[in-house]
């Protein structure tokens, strides 16, 4: 058996500059990718799956790769199409209602329905603090995938609107609106188990 | 949080001048030493905040709504409150690497892709 292959010893598209570039820009995303795949898939063995086909396809259009972009972005644009696309084949496509997507971004940042539910009890939302990793990675996982990616791609993995935009393939408003919606049921989300696990009190009586 | 802060959080803010409605009602008063940026009111500061903590606002927007939460009492729960719930999300990152196995897996199919062609 072979030792596991290094990315020097390998070189994919040795015979050129740009394939040598492959291995030194591409490969390195490699956790970022399987990241954002495992958020996307909810499997581990879907999200390998998604890894290789995102870097193949990726290697193959190497050369339409402009440089100066920043290629985790585009490595996820790869990535997010190869999962909706075998998302579409696999059940016919299942409608996420988005009908809340072109709203006021400004007024669903202002309107903070959690922040005012738990404002007598933790105002400042210290109950976010003992919320364990687990819980906010299924939290993340039911998300309305739209909301879900917008969240992953900028709480997770630090892209900015813009970049978020391209990946998408919407506008910095429509990211806007996904990102701070998907905050906002996230908080409810979180809310509830800080309920359930008595990290605070319902605040029923004054 | 008093029923009389409450009171003051539903009023405060509403006006849209740009003037300074929420100083009133936060009960500070804006920094001396008379500047060019005006006092925003808490309502067009919540509707950015999202924005201000992403990074994602250009300059004369942001300092406006820096100066605002550097004074103003009501706001700070607030932002306290959306730092506490997106330190817990940057927390929760560290969500997994891709395996050695899959790593070797794809250079592999790489390498035979370019073999290929």
């Amino acid at each position: 058996m072979a030792d596991p292959l290094q990315p020097s010893q390998v070189e994919p598209g040795d015979r050129n500059a740009q394939g040598a570039s492959f291995s030194e820009e591409a490969i390195p995303h490699m956790d970022a990718v399987y990241r954002f795949a495992l958020r996307l898939s909810g499997s581990r063995d879907e999200a390998e799956d998604l890894v290789q086909d995102t870097y193949l396809r990726a290697f193959r259009a190497w050369e339409q790769y402009a440089p100066g972009t920043r290629c985790k972005s585009w490595l996820f644009t790869i990535c997010r199409n190869v999962f909706l696309r075998r998302r579409e084949r696999s059940q016919r496509h299942d409608a996420i209602l988005l009908e809340t997507a072109q709203d006021d971004p400004r007024a669903i940042s202002r309107e903070a329905p959690v922040f005012a539910a738990s404002r007598d009890d933790d105002p400042e939302g210290e109950f976010f603090r003992s919320i364990v990793d687990d819980q906010v990675f299924e939290a993340i996982e039911q998300l309305p995938e739209e909301y879900r990616m917008a969240v992953v791609l900028s709480d997770l993995e630090d892209l900015s609107y813009g970049e978020i935009a391209e990946v998408m393939g919407i506008p910095v408003g429509t990211v806007k609106s996904r990102l701070f919606r998907g905050r906002r049921q996230l908080q409810r989300q979180l809310y509830e188990y800080a309920l359930e696990m008595g990290y605070i009190s319902d605040g029923g009586e004054d | 949080m008093s029923f009389f802060e409450s009171l003051k959080r539903l009023f405060g803010g509403s006006g849209r001048d740009g003037r300074s409605d929420s100083t009133d009602a936060s009960g500070s008063s804006a920094p001396s030493g008379g500047t060019a940026v005006a006092m925003i009111p808490c309502e067009e500061a919540s509707a950015r905040l999202f924005e201000y903590l992403d990074g994602e606002l250009d300059g004369v927007s942001e300092e406006e709504v820096r100066r605002h939460l550097e004074v103003c009492k009501l706001c700070y729960p607030r932002v306290q409150f959306e730092k506490h719930f997106l330190e817990a999300l940057r927390r929760s990152r560290n969500g997994g690497r891709a395996s050695d196995a899959l790593r070797e897996q794809v250079l592999r199919s790489l390498a035979e892709d370019d073999a290929r062609d």
